[in-house]
């Protein structure tokens, strides 16, 4: 087995930031979940989380929708088909790394 | 990283039962379900307004756990939506649960049987209560354990104990069938009874359990204030 196997070279630089994959294990996890929980979850401010969502919809890993909860407008986040097998094989090579270093 | 990753799962599961809203509704469909089980003497017409009620009850129960997460959960701490994946998926993750807990519940329900004076010929009502029972407990207990919710094991356990203590095998009220070709009707009366009291009885444990959840859950989560538009 070569040694890049075990290196993180070969990640996904979108999901390796330490918030975005946290987003993505959270939204991996149900079916949406919306921008304050996201907000209570990460710890992020307002602005930075903004970011990391736009980052994450740039790339294709989520959805962003602008919904309304009565009265009360709402940013509601899915993963996308491409996000969750994206985050999948993210997830398998860091326990690879992890179990081979 | 990967620790990060999979507690953060974790907390995501965990707050979907923490607030108790869940509870509050499986308690009020199993209350719904004992009072369907009471055996009262009525007419037909009685009996339909009584079932009829009854649905209405249940489609209410649900829409009042979604009211109460939409107006008090998430507005503090955000909104959630569902589990992913299909219906079928979820099954086969869960599938060894539930096989184990079916298994469970017959181990213990089948000495039951096989003792003098257990339920003989036609009575189902002891096997009704102690299989769903000892199933609903496993259930609740590995929900409780899934979701890291502790009072969901101290709920399960209780409704373990409920099984038993409901059920007419326990009671002995079956040995009276023996030599006798027409079951008693206070026998019949009797598991009816018993069969009410259990599900009644788990529809209250339930009930207090969301509740308590609920008020914790607010009293950690307040409302926020809700900002006047002066303009």
């Amino acid at each position: 087995m070569s040694s890049e196997k075990y290196s993180l070279a070969g990640v996904d630089r979108t999901i390796h930031e330490p918030s975005r994959s946290i987003i993505l294990a959270i939204l991996s996890a149900v079916e949406s979940a919306d921008f304050l929980y996201l907000l209570r979850e990460t710890g992020l401010t307002k602005g930075n989380l903004s970011v990391h969502l736009s980052k994450l919809e740039e790339a294709g890993y989520i959805r962003i929708e602008k919904t309304y909860r009565g009265k009360i407008p709402m940013t509601l986040c899915r993963l996308t088909e491409t996000g969750r097998r994206a985050f999948g094989t993210y997830r398998e090579q860091l326990k690879m790394f992890v179990d081979n270093n | 990283m990967n620790d990060r990753i999979s507690s953060a799962i974790k907390r995501i599961q965990h707050y979907q039962f923490e607030n108790g809203t869940y509870e509050l509704q499986t308690g009020l469909c199993f209350f719904l379900a004992g009072v369907f089980l009471l055996p009262l003497p009525m007419s037909s017409s009685t009996q339909g307004m009584i079932q009829g009620a009854g649905i209405a009850g249940f489609i209410l129960a649900l829409l009042l756990g979604e009211y109460f997460r939409r107006r008090f959960v998430y507005p503090p701490s955000g909104y959630v939506n569902g589990i992913p994946g299909t219906a079928k998926k979820r099954i086969s993750r869960f599938w060894p649960v539930f096989l184990l807990s079916i298994a469970t519940a017959i181990m213990i329900v089948s000495p039951i049987l096989l003792i003098d004076g257990g339920p003989a010929g036609d009575a189902g009502a002891a096997w009704v209560i102690l299989t769903t029972g000892l199933f609903l407990s496993v259930l609740t207990a590995f929900l409780g354990l899934q979701s890291r919710v502790p009072r969901l094991l101290v709920v399960a356990i209780i409704m373990a104990g409920l099984a038993i203590l409901f059920s007419p095998a326990i009671f002995g009220t079956r040995p009276y069938i023996y030599g006798s070709h027409q079951t008693p009707y206070w026998v019949i009366y009797a598991s009816q009874l018993f069969s009410a009291g259990y599900f009644l009885s788990i529809g209250v444990v339930f009930s207090i359990s969301g509740g308590i959840g609920f008020l914790n859950y607010l009293h950690a989560n307040p409302l926020p204030v809700e900002v006047v538009d002066e303009q």
